[in-house]
């Protein structure tokens, strides 16, 4: 009764400021790892929200590195040899003639710097109502940015998490100016530093082996940039300068912030970054450590080469068992990125306390049909930085890997495409005497055909063998058929299989969009996984940019219902209604859960 | 009246009310099943952006009809024309022996009549017989988000400052609530909110407005956690209004609320 009272009673999961839908079909899904989680999904995307790129002054490898589907991809870096500077999205449309949905997802990622810039509003609020065993409200989220012309732009950010006795328990501020010119940039408050590979510091926290041989293998561009995620720990907070000269530009930040971590005996004995603060114990380790950091940093760029070197040294409250059990831990960064036309080059050397180092070196071979990628890997036993997120197998604390990534993508003819990659890796040593350092490999093949009404079929097969245990298999067919231009049907499925046990996952929805200013989608998943191994992740449509991709696990269905209305052209409301139904195969009972998500989104 | 007190006290299990519990006792808002997110002159301050005059309101309840428990609100607001606007409120409970004194100073501004923001700042007294006062500062933050013309969605966030007073002994409530108005017909109005204490379950709160004639409105309400129902009515003359509104209680006396406002028609 309660259940559908409050479904009636809300009018109305992550979000885009431009106000229209970042579907899960406008990003490259196969780029992301199987397994990751919902919030890190957003914590990525959010990395983009923020910080988007400017077209005007962006290199076709950053395009490159989106995590967006490949036709898009390919579209983009098509229009930045064409059309490198652009003025408005007016101009843009009409050079690229990209259709309305396609033009709101670049406008996520994108920001024109035109020589007229007014000031400009966006305030989002989220709100979520769950059930397991009580009704309680799951979260509360508002995030804002403030632009006052090109000079100053102000982003904040409060949240509280479920159970969390402080109504915003987590509260952020960023502050950006550019006081004398274009070229130099002041930053105050919470920021990121997005670095080569990210074996010291990386902006989007997350790293992954992906399809996109590109993405994986060329570093992005260096800079700094504003926060205002939902990650409560992997950002710093102080302040920052970056000014560009022609060739040479310089970076330097100072940050001195408080860390959840759990403190015995005088010493670290883990950083804590679920950034949840609800049991007595996590309210116990909220902001117990002092971290001071101090970096600096130069790159020279010109046509064909890129290289940088930082420097960085962060000094803590506490001695940390992770880093030697020393109060200090400092290193050093040296990358490159070469290009030589189809032939590009691009690695990162990196070394702490002068003990420990990393090494990542690739090379991508692109041709109008065909690129392929090399990397290699290798992290030293013990190298580890609290914000460093490199492509690495083994993500738990320590380096201690070593791997070579092997990547292909084939473009066979205008509507199909192959591609995959091989990735072998190995730990350097294990700590457990007499055990073997653990090794594997994964194998990944993918098939995408894509008709001229814009339907479109993919397929994907992964294997995931570890030495000494069963070989994983992993296939997910997705697909989507256009009854007409507004209506169409979505389906993805996933079959994982280990050891004979085999669990189904699939989801079939009904999008409907342009209902006068009304979007909705309306589906169900059902689900099948009899043991743990086989747990099915699946992405469901939802709210925009909150995607739901909970662990299936059991059997079961889901329902879901996704309601979005612009209202007088500047505000956004979405509803979302999910229920689930779910019982282990060895119960009788299922046991009922709903999530009810309400987003609004203005921008003035 | 002590007797009467001390018989609250043992019949009050599932409803103690902690310092400053009871934040508002604006009469419309209690009849609207105490939507706190919602309509001018509740706790909202970015509602005052919303009208374009001068307003001022006097509310007064004595709780479950029990002699000491008096509360007393006064609020006014004022409004520019570039779409700024100021408030300020006093309120007073209890009585000698305990007695919880607010003052509040808002102020508001409506962003394109899209967006309205605003911010309160309450000073918090409490006095207690035979123990010295103590006083602490709350911030409250509101939003109203104005869908259209017959719908609206009020967000509030009260004491974001996690304030406490005794020397930090006792935590003031941190509330939030998201609340959303809509109007089908010009006699008739729905609105429902979320309420969400930190500190206890969450609470559904309901209500409707009824229009019968140009001068009247009659409310009703109700909420979940705790469960109550109320109801109420308001009169407006020229820009007089005059509020009665009654609150159940599962245990308790019912409470009236009595309240007269300048300058809302």
């Amino acid at each position: 009764m309660k259940t559908s009272f409050l479904g009636i009673l809300l009018l109305c999961s992550l979000m885009v400021l431009s106000g229209d839908v970042l579907s899960v079909d406008a990003l490259n899904i196969s780029l992301f790892p199987e397994d990751i989680s919902e919030e890190d999904l957003e914590i990525y995307l959010e990395a983009y929200l923020n910080n988007p790129l400017n077209w005007n002054r962006c290199s076709p490898a950053d395009i490159e590195a989106l995590p967006l589907n490949d036709d898009l991809i390919e579209q983009l870096t098509g229009y930045k040899y064409r059309y490198p500077k652009v003025e408005s999205w007016k101009e843009f449309q009409s050079k690229t003639k990209l259709e309305k949905q396609e033009l709101n997802v670049v406008q996520f990622f994108f920001i024109l710097e035109s020589k007229q810039h007014e000031s400009d509003i966006q305030f989002m609020n989220y709100t979520s109502v769950n059930k397991n065993n009580t009704v309680d409200l799951h979260k509360s989220l508002t995030r804002g940015k403030v632009e006052f012309g090109r000079r100053l732009a102000i982003g904040f950010i409060t949240e509280r998490d479920q159970g969390e006795r402080t109504l915003w328990d987590y509260r952020n501020l960023s502050v950006t100016t550019r006081p004398f010119s274009g070229q130099c940039v002041l930053g105050l408050s919470s920021f990121k530093l997005d670095w080569g590979h990210g074996l010291l510091f990386a902006r989007s926290n997350m790293a992954f082996k992906g399809s996109s041989v590109a993405g994986n293998i060329l570093a992005g561009t260096p800079r700094f940039g504003a926060y205002s995620g939902s990650d409560e720990n992997r950002y710093l907070q102080g302040a920052y300068v970056s000014q560009q000269w022609k060739h040479l530009a310089l970076y330097s930040g100072v940050s001195s912030r408080r860390l959840d971590a759990t403190i015995q005996d005088s010493t670290v004995q883990s950083f804590r970054e679920t950034g949840i603060h609800g049991t007595d114990s996590e309210i116990a380790a909220k902001d117990t450590l002092a971290e001071n950091t101090l970096c600096g940093g130069l790159v020279y760029t010109d046509s064909r080469f890129l290289g940088g070197i930082l420097v960085f040294q962060s000094r803590y409250s506490f001695p940390v068992r992770d880093y030697f059990n020393q109060y200090r831990q400092s290193g050093f960064s040296i990358y490159q990125k070469i290009d030589l036309g189809d032939w590009r080059f691009s690695g990162e050397v990196a070394a702490l306390n002068s003990e420990e180092y990393a090494v990542v070196q690739g090379f991508v071979f692109q041709s109008n049909q065909y690129t392929l990628g090399i990397q290699y890997r290798y992290f030293s036993d013990y190298f580890s930085t609290r914000l460093s997120s490199a492509m690495k197998e083994f993500s738990g604390s320590g380096g201690n890997e070593r791997g070579v990534y092997l990547g292909m993508q084939c473009k066979i003819n205008q509507r199909n495409r192959a591609g995959g990659y091989l990735d072998f890796y190995s730990e350097n040593r294990s700590f457990e005497k007499g055990v073997e350092p653990l090794r594997g490999s994964d194998a990944v093949i993918y098939l995408d055909h894509r008709w001229p009404a814009k339907h479109f079929i993919n397929f994907r097969l992964k294997r995931k063998l570890s030495i000494g245990s069963s070989a994983k298999y992993q296939t997910t067919v997705s697909a989507r058929y256009y009854f007409q231009k507004n209506v169409s049907m979505s389906f993805r499925g996933i079959v994982n299989e280990i050891n004979h046990d085999r669990g189904i996952g699939t989801s079939l929805s009904l999008s409907v969009s342009e209902i006068k200013t009304m979007d909705l989608t309306v589906g169900t998943t059902q689900f099948y996984s009899p043991v743990y191994d086989t747990r099915i992740y699946l992405y469901e449509p939802g709210i925009p940019l909150r995607f739901n991709m909970v662990s299936l696990y059991g059997t079961g269905y889901r329902y879901f219902i996704i309601i979005q209305n612009r209202f007088r052209n500047k505000l956004t409301a979405a509803l979302s209604l999910k229920t689930q139904a779910r019982r282990l195969v060895t119960e009788s009972e299922f046991m009922k859960t709903f999530l009810v998500e309400f987003q609004m989104v203005v921008d003035l | 009246m002590c007797r009467k007190l001390i018989i609250v006290l043992i019949l009050l299990p599932t409803f103690c009310l902690a310092a400053f519990e009871v934040q508002s006792i604006n009469t419309s808002s209690i009849a609207l099943g105490s939507i706190t997110s919602l309509y001018i002159c509740s706790l909202n301050p970015a509602f005052l952006a919303e009208q374009k005059s001068m307003v001022m309101r006097v509310d007064y309840a004595r709780l479950y009809g029990l002699t000491g428990l008096d509360y007393y609100q006064a609020q006014l607001g004022w409004s520019s024309i570039k779409q700024k606007c100021f408030g300020l409120y006093l309120q007073n409970f209890g009585n000698t022996v305990y007695q919880e004194k607010t003052a509040g100073i808002s102020y508001g501004q409506s962003l394109k009549n899209i967006l309205s923001l605003g911010l309160t700042v309450h000073l918090y007294n409490i006095a207690i017989a035979g123990y010295q006062s103590s006083t602490t500062i709350g911030l409250s933050l509101g939003s109203v988000w104005n869908l259209s013309e017959q719908m609206q969605i009020g967000l509030l966030f009260q004491n974001i400052n996690s304030p406490t007073i005794y020397k930090c002994s006792d935590p003031l409530p941190e509330c939030f609530s998201l609340g959303a108005r809509y109007a089908p017909l010009s006699k008739m109005e729905v609105c429902g909110e979320l309420f969400k204490d930190t500190e206890f379950p969450f609470s559904l709160r309901v209500g409707a407005i009824i229009k019968p004639f140009d001068f009247m409105d009659l409310k009703f309400g109700t909420q979940l956690n705790p469960d109550r129902y109320s109801g109420g009515i308001s009169i407006y003359w020229k820009s007089l209004s005059v509020d009665f509104a009654f609150q159940h209680h599962q245990t308790l006396p019912y409470t009236l609320y009595y309240g007269i406002g300048c300058g809302f028609k």
